[in-house]
């Protein structure tokens, strides 16, 4: 057999699983969710407590930020609720200690979109349009790209505002 | 229409964990065995004209047998339609619809190529194989809606398809693999099962062996590229190593199988027949982990939220069952069972735990019942020192009884505090 034929073969079966191996490394560095420094399940939260959004990220239907929840919100149920679980451990250690959790943001817009919840919650577009079925996370992670033409394209099939300014202060 | 869909009762998480699976070994049976129909048949209507007796062999292969349509077709499709309408119960989506159509579509294919079979005319294999390649997009549009639950709302129109990058990565994932597959049939078949081989010098074994070698490689080479770009496109958060190492290996192995192959057509031979057969089996295997581990991942979310649509859909029913026999009349026994259920993880009678302490805030409502049923309604902050009570999506009966309980131990317990 040609062996210029079994080299051709093995280039581009090679070449392929290169390919395979760029996504898996770009699939490892982007698309898993952060380690928060708390192990905190929001499927537990919601789905099985039965809380709202709103219970915890009170600014969600009121402000431009929903807002990572202040301490005092989760030591309201947790002075007396799980208090020996290892990860409440240290919540209450940090929150006796007066000092804040260091939580990693995962859905993060550039300083150059204006974007507002309360508008957002507002026109009755649910939190799980953009955030995914959280409800059902262990971990949380972002799951649409809040790319432009994301945005853009719900804009359009809500009949909300396209212009430039409406995002781009 | 709408007969599957008039069938189907609200599934628990359990059943739905099982229906994926079920669907996988219903898609087992009825993909690989779609993928080489059409391309078999196809080949053959396409050299009719020219090569008969090829043409004919092809149609021989033995796919075309009665027993294979229906055992290999039609049964895992009635079954795939009752599981997929099963399994995206709550979804909003008329799946069983779907299907319907689906097995309307494909069960006309196969009648026609049934006939083409038994009458040979070029025209009726033609529509046939149209009609199967058409039921297939669809099958393969409808199956993505399992995998993307983001794409569930735009299936519009007469036909259940759906075109997006996803859906033709997949589909024309699924026609290399189905000429792959094609292929090594037709090289096992004919150069190795005793009943159906011909022999090695013979004038019908060289086309025979140029197409199923032919066909073997052209899969090969085409299914690694198609298998990366709909892995590119799968949502990064239904990714798994899994997926990509299973996907890994089937290209490695395709490597081996394209090199035995491109031997084989040198040497004008087919000794590695059995060996292309054993392999080819392994790549569909590894194809089938990969996209197992997509959808499994594509899914674990959405499989809780299904199972949660599907028990409001569970409680609504059993509520106008209860509606049909009692009057939303409260009943302390069912109210005792909820408090034991959900109110003391957060309230005691005598002291604040997370919620205040029974006989300072009860109280004030027994004058005023209406205004506690209210409150466990549609609790609001009352005290800015303590959370607010979550809502508990109690059914009306379910307020009536739990406040009834209440209100009925309040004096006993106060009693019991004065003592």
């Amino acid at each position: 057999m040609n062996k210029f034929i079994v080299l051709a073969l093995t280039g581009y079966f090679g070449l392929m699983l290169l390919g395979f191996a760029g996504l898996a490394g770009h699939w490892h560095a982007t698309g898993l969710p952060p380690v928060q420094p708390i192990a905190f399940s929001h499927q537990l939260h919601l789905n099985t407590v039965g809380l709202n959004c709103t219970h915890c990220h009170q600014y969600a239907d009121q402000g431009k930020q929903a807002t990572v929840p202040a301490m005092s919100i989760c030591m309201a149920c947790h002075k007396n609720v799980k208090t020996d679980s290892p990860e409440i451990q240290k919540l209450s250690q940090a929150w006796e200690g007066g000092e804040g959790v260091e939580w990693v943001k995962v859905h993060d817009l550039p300083w150059h979109v204006h974007f507002t919840h309360k508008r957002h919650i507002k026109a009755g577009i649910e939190c799980q349009s953009c955030h995914g079925e959280v409800q059902a996370m262990e971990q949380m992670r972002q799951v649409r790209s809040l790319e432009m033409g994301w945005c853009v394209s719900c804009h359009r099939l809500n009949a909300a505002p396209t212009d430039c300014l409406t995002c781009h202060k | 229409m709408g007969i599957i869909d008039q069938l189907l009762s609200p599934p628990g998480a359990q059943q739905l964990k099982l229906g994926l699976y079920l669907i996988y070994f219903m898609l087992l049976f009825l993909l690989p065995y779609m993928g080489v129909l059409l391309v078999t048949v196809g080949l053959s209507v396409t050299l009719r004209k020219g090569y008969p007796e090829l043409a004919r062999s092809f149609v021989q292969l033995g796919f075309l047998r009665p027993a294979m349509l229906v055992i290999f077709g039609l049964v895992p499709l009635l079954t795939l339609a009752f599981l997929l309408a099963q399994f995206l119960f709550g979804a909003g989506l008329p799946m069983g619809d779907y299907m319907e159509r689906i097995t309307v579509l494909l069960a006309g294919a196969l009648l026609l190529l049934y006939a083409y079979g038994r009458t040979e005319i070029q025209a009726v294999g033609a529509a046939g194989v149209a009609l199967l390649g058409l039921s297939l997009f669809c099958l393969v549009s409808v199956l993505d809606l399992v995998y993307h639950p983001g794409m569930w709302q735009f299936i519009d129109g007469p036909l259940p398809w759906l075109f997006s990058w996803t859906v033709v990565a997949h589909f024309a994932l699924y026609i290399a693999a189905g000429h792959f597959l094609a292929g090594v049939a037709i090289t096992f078949l004919y150069f190795y099962w005793p009943e159906k081989r011909v022999e090695q010098g013979s004038a019908e074994a060289r086309p025979l062996r140029f197409w199923g070698l032919g066909l073997t490689l052209g899969g090969a080479m085409a299914l690694p590229p198609l298998l990366l770009w709909s892995l590119v496109l799968s949502h990064s958060s239904a990714l798994t190593f899994l997926a990509i190492g299973a996907g890994m290996a089937a290209v490695g192995i395709l490597f081996m199988v394209a090199v035995l192959v491109v031997g084989m057509l040198f040497r004008g031979d087919s000794r590695h027949a059995l060996a292309v057969l054993v392999f080819g089996l392994a790549v569909m295997a590894l194809l089938l982990v990969s996209h197992q581990q997509l959808q499994l991942a594509a899914n674990r979310e959405h499989a809780v939220v299904l199972a949660m649509e599907a028990q409001k859909v569970r409680s609504a029913a059993e509520l106008e069952q209860q509606l049909l026999y009692v009057t939303a009349e409260p009943d302390p026994a069912l109210g005792k069972k909820l408090f034991d259920e959900r109110c003391v993880s957060c309230h005691a009678w005598d002291k604040q735990v997370v919620g205040p302490a029974y006989l300072e805030v009860l109280p004030k409502y027994v004058s005023d019942p209406e205004a506690l049923h209210a409150f466990i309604r549609n609790p609001v902050k009352i005290n800015p020192n303590l959370p607010v009570m979550p809502n508990q999506g109690l059914s009306e009966r379910e307020v009536l009884s739990v406040s009834a309980y209440l209100l009925q131990e309040l004096p006993i317990i106060q009693e019991g505090a004065n003592e």
